[in-house]
């Protein structure tokens, strides 16, 4: 195997990875700047979407296959990369090592700087605390699926979050919070 | 994961300390000059939050659960670009440009919504204490430190059930919000939006511009279709109505309604479409469907449950 082709079948497979969701950011950032640059990729990402949707019995429409280019025109416009380039691309293994490292640094950092932050704005507010209490728990809905919405149906599922999408967008009347009103949208990981 | 469940603990500790409502109580009003000084500090908020080169990492606590998120906000010549990315779990991403917004969840479709020009969209112009009086109070709640920079922390508490409420920590040299809860009548929080790092970079002094009617004062309209909405939960009115096209190619009809704070939307779809039977949340975003007068009719916003039930409840298709 040549050593485009390797790298065709490692881009080829991270795309799969990026669709399980399970590509590390990092890497995800690299496989956004060769899809810009790359029109056999994007075709590639394109056929593992409908493939995925065949898999799963969805429904497919033909305007979904303008969304690889959509996205290409837009990265085309983005000037800005999630983060910086690295001179060496690091082995898979070596990738989990340092995101791994990464996420317990961030960790350390949230126990070491954050917390203190939390007591003392706790300590701020002795005289008016009250009984500890975790979030606050919501109306309970009645049990469904684990799915995103606790639904068991990803085509009701991604048609909610193009409500969603398309709501939050058309109202931003907590616009206050700016592009933190997507935390909701992008926060939210299924157990897995 | 005995990091993790540490970094869960530390959230809690500031869900412990309920940050009380001391300047502003149940049946108090506060005093112009109290409501004056609130909207200064949300306009500014609003203000740093459109025109500021900020990008960070926050922590982003509900339901028990903790992720991190790495956010990107950048101007350049008055045009904004901004990035929304999970780093803890799958990668799910949102990209938001002028004209259109992208997202990238797992398992989904990659979803690309257009933004139609002012006509269309209500404008992030921040929020105004004095237009929420009937169903919020609002007040400056105290100090403190986040991220290691000073803070003023702004409540405000909704007055009934039918809404959530938000507390901002304001950064004071820029006005960022550097802590946003989501909380609810009780003021306890339901999610929690934390930076735990954040850098500024230069701007080249190029404001966005405006677009669109800022909803804290969108004018109140009469539904122009055949649908009909008796009863709006409490306080909430209908501002907009427009047709969207959906990826499939079917069409849709959307209603608006806000409190100028909170706000769901009423989708209107051909009767032969899949949608949603019964209730579904994603967080504190409520959504409800059911059939009516043969139609496909779905709720969904970031208010409870009993307030799409309510809205849902209400619709009823002209004879």
């Amino acid at each position: 195997m040549t050593d485009e082709h390797r790298l065709i079948d490692e881009q080829r497979q991270r795309l799969s990875a990026l669709q399980d969701g399970e590509l590390d950011p990092a890497s995800a950032a690299r496989l956004l700047d060769a899809l810009a640059e790359d029109a056999s990729l994007r075709k590639t990402w394109e056929r593992h979407h409908l493939i995925g949707l065949a898999i799963r019995g969805e429904h497919f429409a033909h305007e979904h296959r303008m969304i690889a280019d959509r996205v290409r025109e837009s990265l085309a416009l983005e000037p800005l990369r999630i983060v910086p380039r690295r001179r060496e691309r690091p082995t898979r293994l070596q990738s989990s090592s340092l995101v791994g490292m990464a996420l317990a640094a961030s960790v350390v950092f949230l126990a070491i700087f954050v917390a203190p932050t939390l007591w003392q704005e706790a300590a701020i507010r002795s005289s008016g605390a009250t009984q500890a209490t975790p979030l606050a728990s919501r109306e309970p809905l009645p049990d469904r699926m684990n799915g995103r919405w606790q639904l068991d149906r990803p085509d009701l599922a991604s048609k909610l979050d193009q409500f969603l999408v398309t709501h939050q967008e058309t109202a931003p009347a907590t616009g206050a919070k700016g592009m933190l009103r997507y935390a909701t949208f992008v926060g939210y990981e299924l157990p897995r | 994961m005995s990091f993790w469940l540490f970094g869960l603990l530390c959230l809690y500790g500031l869900s412990a300390a309920g940050l009380a409502l001391s300047a502003v109580t149940e049946d108090e009003t506060p005093p112009a000059d109290a409501t004056r000084q609130v909207g200064v500090l949300l306009e500014r908020m609003a203000e740093a939050l459109r025109s500021l080169n900020y990008e960070g990492i926050l922590v982003y606590l509900h339901e028990n659960r903790l992720e991190t998120l790495s956010l990107l906000h950048h101007v350049e010549q008055g045009r904004v670009q901004e990035r929304l990315i999970s780093l803890s779990g799958p990668v799910r991403a949102v990209a938001r440009e002028r004209d259109r917004v992208l997202c990238a969840l797992p398992d989904g479709h990659p979803l690309s919504v257009e933004r139609h020009g002012g006509g269309h969209i209500l404008a992030t112009d921040g929020i105004d204490p004095a237009l929420l009086g009937d169903h919020y109070r609002a007040g400056i709640l105290g100090t403190a430190r986040i991220a290691g920079r000073d803070t003023d922390v702004v409540g405000i508490i909704p007055r009934d059930r039918l809404r959530y409420g938000y507390r901002f920590h304001i950064d004071r040299e820029t006005a960022l919000p550097l802590k946003s809860d989501l909380i609810d009548e009780d003021q306890e929080p339901l999610e929690q939006l934390m930076f735990t790092s954040i850098v500024f970079n230069a701007s080249d002094g190029v404001t966005p511009a405006l677009v669109g009617q800022p909803v804290r004062n969108a004018p109140v309209t009469e539904s122009t279709s055949r649908w009909r909405f008796n009863d709006p939960p409490k306080g909430f009115q209908l501002v907009m109505h427009h047709e969207i096209k959906q990826p499939d190619g079917s069409a849709a009809e959307q209603f608006l309604f806000t409190d100028r704070l909170s706000a769901y939307s009423i989708y209107v779809e051909d009767g032969a479409q899949e949608g949603l039977d019964g209730l579904a949340n994603i967080g504190a975003v409520h959504a409800v469907g059911r059939k009516i007068d043969g139609h496909r009719v779905t709720v969904i916003g970031e208010v409870p449950t009993a307030t799409v039930e309510a809205a849902i409840a209400g619709v009823r298709l002209a004879p």
